[in-house]
């Protein structure tokens, strides 16, 4: 998905650490670094394996599928180019419960985000040298393996009270 | 199992003005609020030769200010739990181990006014301060910052979030501390917001950031508290019975990450209240006549309750009733109305409270027989927690 010229929200700036995945983005590729002895998914990145200690880590990839481990809908203003509300997700990753993806959650209506809801990647071409993966409901008819339907009338979504008609994602 | 700090004591409190917008400066303010707390203590500035705190106000002002020979004690804190409960337990330790006599210990902090920190930049409507400019975002904030969701608003959102999810907890849970505290700030002359609110003010209050509600965010303000530390050989010369420090304890988990955090059902507060019951010298939960327990969000107060076993995990939606949790129940809470109501000086006014209730100090609002308080600030990945015994 290609974006307009004047993008005004915060870009990434990459560092040594990160550059693999925001590299793999721009290829639309969700990399996420992985101990090569353990099989650890290491997220945030880092120069060791938290697990086994081994310093043999690369970037490996993902299937970019998941499903939300919580969510909220901000409501004031937090940064340049972002009109509130909209959604931020915290996406745990099929290969790996632990590894989390802080994103929003775009083409789904606000009110219709759930705890344990599957997602997928989907990446903005934001500006000619940075993408972001996004997330989004999972289109595909493939069922996610961890996916558990939440029972009706949760407490984080009974409580909330009517919202404002014009609840739509600003992804 | 003694602790080290044991023995350690405070013997004198502290306030600034606190107001939703001084014409004073933050050094002001701290230079205003410690020589109250060293004329509270019966000392004079000359005998301070230990400071802790977090700037600003800037360190090298408040010495000058304060009037401060020299230090052979000082201590800046920075992540994790810098604010005034780790700073207070810290000089514990400093004095326990003779570094110091005498340690000052302040924390302040300003409303947002081009400054400040993010949540309540946010809240003023100020917008967040993003590190290296608003584009690019560097180091953490790349993570986050690109999605709108670099504050720690949104972080602690999703914690309480999840929580809610997990253990089926009703936002009533956290409106319950929000109306309580408000009544408690009734009581307190220096609470900036005083009029009482009542639960269907709260359920329909403006969202900041779901679940968070309006009366969920405590209250900014220019203010500052500040506590002397000293021995109890050296507290007996002085005007007030002391407050011992009988322990404290400043926790963190094995993922310190706001958005990594494994488990979300708890914070870095579990690390610290489990720890702080081994060393409390025989004190239990129910030891506890008074507890002050930080109110960054209502939320954060609620996680407290549990870390500190005063409730199991998950068990605070029933344990969190209004009659328990006033002055007169069986644990009041937040007896100067919190960060909520009374105003955000970062745990310290906390602290300078539950100080106040052990020396029978509060007038009003004074808890009968208040002898044992625990005071507990921080959340997410980090917090800290102290408990403190009259005499």
């Amino acid at each position: 998905m290609a974006e307009h010229a004047e993008y005004k929200r915060p870009l990434p700036l990459p560092d040594e650490e990160t550059a693999e995945y925001w590299e793999g983005a721009r290829r639309h590729q969700l990399i996420i670094r992985r101990c090569q002895d353990c099989q650890y998914y290491i997220h945030y990145p880092k120069a060791r394996c938290p697990r086994c200690r081994s310093a043999n880590v690369a970037g490996s990839p993902v299937s970019g599928r998941g499903r939300i481990y919580s969510y909220s809908i901000v409501h004031v203003a937090l940064a340049p180019g972002f009109e509130p509300p909209y959604a931020v997700v915290l996406v745990e990753l099929d290969e790996q419960s632990d590894v989390r993806i802080l994103t929003n959650l775009v083409d789904c209506p606000l009110d219709e985000v759930r705890i344990g809801m599957p997602v997928e990647v989907v990446y903005h071409d934001v500006t000619p040298e940075t993408t972001l993966p996004q997330f989004r409901p999972t289109r595909a008819a493939e069922p996610h393996r961890h996916f558990q339907p939440q029972p009706a009338g949760n407490a984080d979504v009974a409580q909330r009270p009517a919202q404002p008609p014009t609840r739509e994602v600003h992804g | 199992m003694r602790a080290i700090e044991g023995d350690a004591c405070i013997v004198g409190v502290g306030h600034s003005e606190i107001s939703r917008r001084s014409a004073k400066s933050l050094t002001a303010l701290g230079i205003e609020a410690c020589i109250a707390a060293i004329d509270d203590a019966g000392l004079k500035p000359a005998d301070i030769d230990g400071l802790g705190g977090s700037s600003p106000p800037n360190l090298a002002n408040m010495v000058e200010g304060i009037g401060i020979p020299s230090l052979s004690w000082c201590s800046q804190g920075a992540w994790p739990a810098s604010q005034g409960v780790r700073a207070v337990h810290e000089a514990a330790m400093a004095v326990k181990t003779r570094a110091c006599n005498y340690a000052l210990v302040y924390r302040g902090m300003a409303a947002p006014r081009g400054g400040g920190s993010i949540a309540m930049r946010v809240r003023d409507g100020d917008g967040p301060l993003l590190m290296g400019g608003p584009n690019p975002a560097g180091t953490s904030q790349q993570w986050t910052a690109p999605y709108g969701g670099h504050t720690i608003l949104t972080w602690l959102s999703l914690w309480m979030r999840r929580y809610m999810h997990e253990y089926d907890v009703p936002r009533e849970t956290f409106g319950t501390i929000a109306v309580t505290c408000r009544k408690h700030a009734a009581l307190n002359d220096r609470a900036v917001v005083r009029s009482p609110i009542t639960m269907s003010d709260y359920l329909s209050s403006r969202w900041i950031a779901e679940p968070f509600c309006l009366y969920d965010c405590d209250f900014p303000v220019d203010g500052v508290a500040a506590v002397i530390v000293t021995g109890k050989d050296r507290a007996r010369s002085l005007p007030h019975t002391p407050v011992g420090i009988v322990c404290g304890a400043a926790g963190v988990g094995p993922r310190p990450n706001w958005e990594q955090w494994d488990d979300m059902r708890n914070m870095g507060a579990a690390y610290a209240g489990a720890k702080l019951w081994t060393l409390a010298e025989g004190l239990t939960p129910a030891d506890v006549d008074v507890v002050e327990l930080y109110d960054g969000f209502t939320f954060l107060t609620v996680q407290w309750l549990e870390a500190l076993g005063f409730c199991a995990p998950g068990e605070a939606k029933e344990f969190v009733q209004a009659g328990r949790l006033e002055i007169g129940g069986e644990l009041p809470l937040n007896t100067n109305g919190g960060q909520l109501s009374e105003g955000r000086v970062h745990g310290m006014g906390l602290v300078a409270e539950a100080v106040l209730q052990l020396m029978g100090r509060c007038g009003a609002r004074q808890v009968a027989d208040a002898r044992v308080s625990v005071v507990s600030n921080g959340g997410g990945p980090a917090g800290a927690a102290i408990l403190l015994r009259a005499g």
